[in-house]
């Protein structure tokens, strides 16, 4: 995930487990997450330190989280939080955005799904001005906004063009092969034609058609960004 | 109301029977007294003579006993047994006893039935004991026309009663029922889930009814909101560990390269997603059944549901590159009232189901519609299109179309939708669209 570069997250969680996977998605995404289990430990930790992000579950062992976020908004602590629960009441999400969440995630979720979340809550919350694009030979890539700047033209990305894009742009020259892409880019448990990771790789390539950058195809292996 | 019917015609036959009866013994017993004293009048104007007897007949009783009707008058007097003046045919009854009294008795006479009066006294002729006898009698036909005018007017008075008594009943009857039909109608016009305490004003003599009808939809309440919170309950619990599990399948997806490995963790995630699935619509599933018992009423602004819902499904939509489109809105805003709860999960699930069963790529449009009665709701989608599904009417639970098996699905959500549409007075309506995918329609009353 490259929303932002080490972007600091805090996980609000007291299953551990779940608490360390997430760390670890983060970590993988170049993001630096910290953990807290409780809500004490969480209020101590906003205040020492600044986040980008705070991922908060409902039923902690020393309190609601919901008081959490309402002590944070009362505190005009404006860090975005995104809510974790178990619960998939509709009311329970309304009540969320009433205590000033930014969005609700239901448990389980997909990794894509939670970084799609978590995009639009900093488009919204930050802005796309204030986010580093990404920058690869004479293309730019705003992650926010999913626009694309090619020396020819600007395009705006649709989501999974934008993943893709995103996911060589942030490791320029490194192969990555068909399995891996589909991992990050579509849901795991959807039903996957070989070649769809072959239409979307063709479409970024027609969008770069013109750009020194492109697309390259390691017969049997994979794909790579360069720019030459 | 036939029982009590019946118990006035019964009454009706008695008040006429007794009333004939009464009638009858007052009219015999008022000519018995007029024939006794005729009778005792002769005698009192009979007197001895030195060798015979004399009598000087009262006209004026016989005037009285015709004054009353035209009944004919008969009269013997007998001296010894032998005639001496009256009608032969009227025979005196041998066994009255001499004395004062008259003796009452009735005879036919030509045909006639008659009431006599007889009368047997000792003269003394020449010093000689004699027996005068005396009998008066009179035909009954003025007691016949006077039971039959009375029988008459008591039949009229009965029929009267009777139809007084049917009113009565009747009156009372509906009077009594009032209350239970007005009960039975308050209840009956209830939603299938709706459990509230019967709170309709009813007399006195029902509240023990009421009381218990409310004990038993308190124990019913009780019983099915353990249910719902149990389900609720074990949703949660499931879904945490499963958010484990499928959290540490992605990564180990991420981190592995072997492909043996890989689809072990692909059926893992997939196991997840599915149980996860039917743990959300178990849990949507037992809100409805809470919500449609509480029956919270609210008005609400369609539109702007509409886009509340899809603004929370949107990312997941957008995850597939799938479109949602809800712009074609009227220009008024359509409110109704609901429970809005209730309208968002039915909104939801079809949106939701819009959404997993369209392909990359596509569109799913949102419809609102009003008309005077009825607010529509359409989803319109451009995917596979749905088989094997109740298209217009209720839908099984765990029932599943029969193309769609390599989607993740409970089975559930068409259900829940239309339980809703029970409970809030909707209809719910599946179509495929020409150009392939599916149309759903939600029809809310306004």
């Amino acid at each position: 995930m490259k929303l932002k570069n080490n972007m600091k997250v805090l996980i609000v969680e007291d299953e551990t487990k779940l608490a360390l996977s997430l760390a670890d998605h983060f970590k993988l995404g170049g993001h630096i997450p910290e953990i807290s289990d409780t809500v004490a430990t969480a209020a101590e930790l906003v205040c020492v330190t600044h986040y980008d992000m705070i991922l908060l579950d409902i039923m902690l062992p020393d309190g609601d989280g919901r008081a959490f976020l309402r002590s944070l908004r009362a505190d005009h602590v404006q860090t975005p939080v995104i809510v974790m629960t178990a619960r998939s009441e509709v009311s329970d999400r309304v009540d969320m955005l009433d205590f000033g969440a930014d969005d609700y995630i239901v448990k389980p979720f997909d990794f894509a799904e939670l970084e799609a979340r978590c995009r639009a809550v900093l488009r919204r919350n930050i802005g796309a001005s204030t986010t580093k694009d990404l920058v690869v030979g004479d293309i730019t890539l705003n992650p926010l906004t999913a626009e694309l700047q090619t020396p020819e033209t600007c395009f705006t990305l649709r989501n999974r063009e934008l993943r893709l894009l995103e996911i060589f742009m942030n490791a320029p020259n490194i192969l990555f092969t068909k399995d891996q892409l589909a991992d990050r880019l579509l849901s795991i448990s959807e039903t996957v034609n070989e070649n769809t990771i072959e239409v979307y790789i063709g479409r970024i390539r027609k969008k770069l058609a013109g750009s020194s950058t492109r697309i390259e195809t390691m017969r049997g292996i994979g794909y790579k960004l360069t720019s030459s | 109301m036939l029982p009590l019917v019946s118990a006035a015609i019964v009454i009706s036959l008695l008040f006429l029977l007794v009333m004939r009866q009464i009638t009858e013994q007052a009219v015999q017993a008022t000519q018995d007294a007029l024939l006794k004293t005729a009778v005792s009048s002769i005698l009192e104007h009979t007197r001895s003579t030195d060798y015979n007897v004399e009598i000087d007949l009262p006209y004026d009783v016989f005037t009285m006993l015709g004054a009353i009707s035209e009944d004919k008058i008969y009269y013997r007097i007998d001296l010894d047994g032998d005639l001496l003046t009256g009608y032969e045919e009227l025979e005196l009854a041998s066994t009255a006893p001499v004395g004062l009294d008259p003796v009452l008795s009735s005879t036919v006479i030509r045909g006639v039935k008659v009431r006599k009066a007889t009368l047997r006294s000792r003269l003394f002729i020449s010093g000689t004991p004699r027996v005068i006898s005396i009998a008066v009698a009179q035909s009954q036909l003025f007691q016949e026309s006077i039971l039959a005018e009375i029988s008459r007017n008591a039949t009229i008075i009965g029929i009267g009663f009777l139809a007084f008594s049917i009113f009565m009943a009747l009156l009372v009857t509906t009077s009594f029922l009032r209350p239970v039909n007005l009960l039975a109608d308050a209840v009956s016009r209830r939603g299938p889930h709706d459990l509230r305490d019967v709170k309709h004003p009813t007399p006195l003599e029902m509240l023990p009814l009421v009381s218990s009808l409310n004990g038993f939809i308190r124990r019913l309440r009780g019983t099915l909101r353990q249910t719902e919170n149990f389900i609720a309950e074990a949703a949660h619990h499931i879904r945490t560990p499963l958010s484990v599990v499928k959290s540490e399948s992605q990564l180990a997806l991420r981190k592995s390269t072997n492909p043996e490995s890989r689809k072990h963790l692909h059926n893992i995630i997939g196991a997840v997603d599915r149980s996860s699935r039917s743990a959300s619509q178990l849990l949507d599933h037992a809100l409805v059944l809470y919500r449609s018992e509480k029956n919270n009423m609210d008005r609400l602004d369609l539109a702007n549901l509409i886009l509340q819902v899809a603004d929370s499904l949107r990312p997941a939509a957008d995850l597939r590159d799938i479109s949602i489109s809800a712009e074609t809105f009227p220009c008024e805003p359509v409110f109704i009232t609901a429970d809005p709860i209730l309208i968002e999960v039915a909104l939801r699930n079809m949106l939701d189901n819009a959404i997993k069963y369209s392909n990359p790529d596509q569109i799913v449009q949102i419809l609102l519609k009003m008309d005077d009665a009825t607010a529509e709701i359409s989803v319109i989608d451009q995917g596979r299109g749905i088989e094997g599904v109740n298209i217009t009417g209720p839908r099984k639970r765990f029932r599943r179309g029969s193309n769609v098996e390599d989607v993740v699905g409970s089975g559930l959500g068409l259900a829940i939708i239309s339980e809703i549409c029970v409970t809030v007075g909707g209809t719910f309506s599946l179509k495929k669209n020409k150009g392939g995918g599916t149309c759903a329609h939600l029809r809310l009353p306004v």
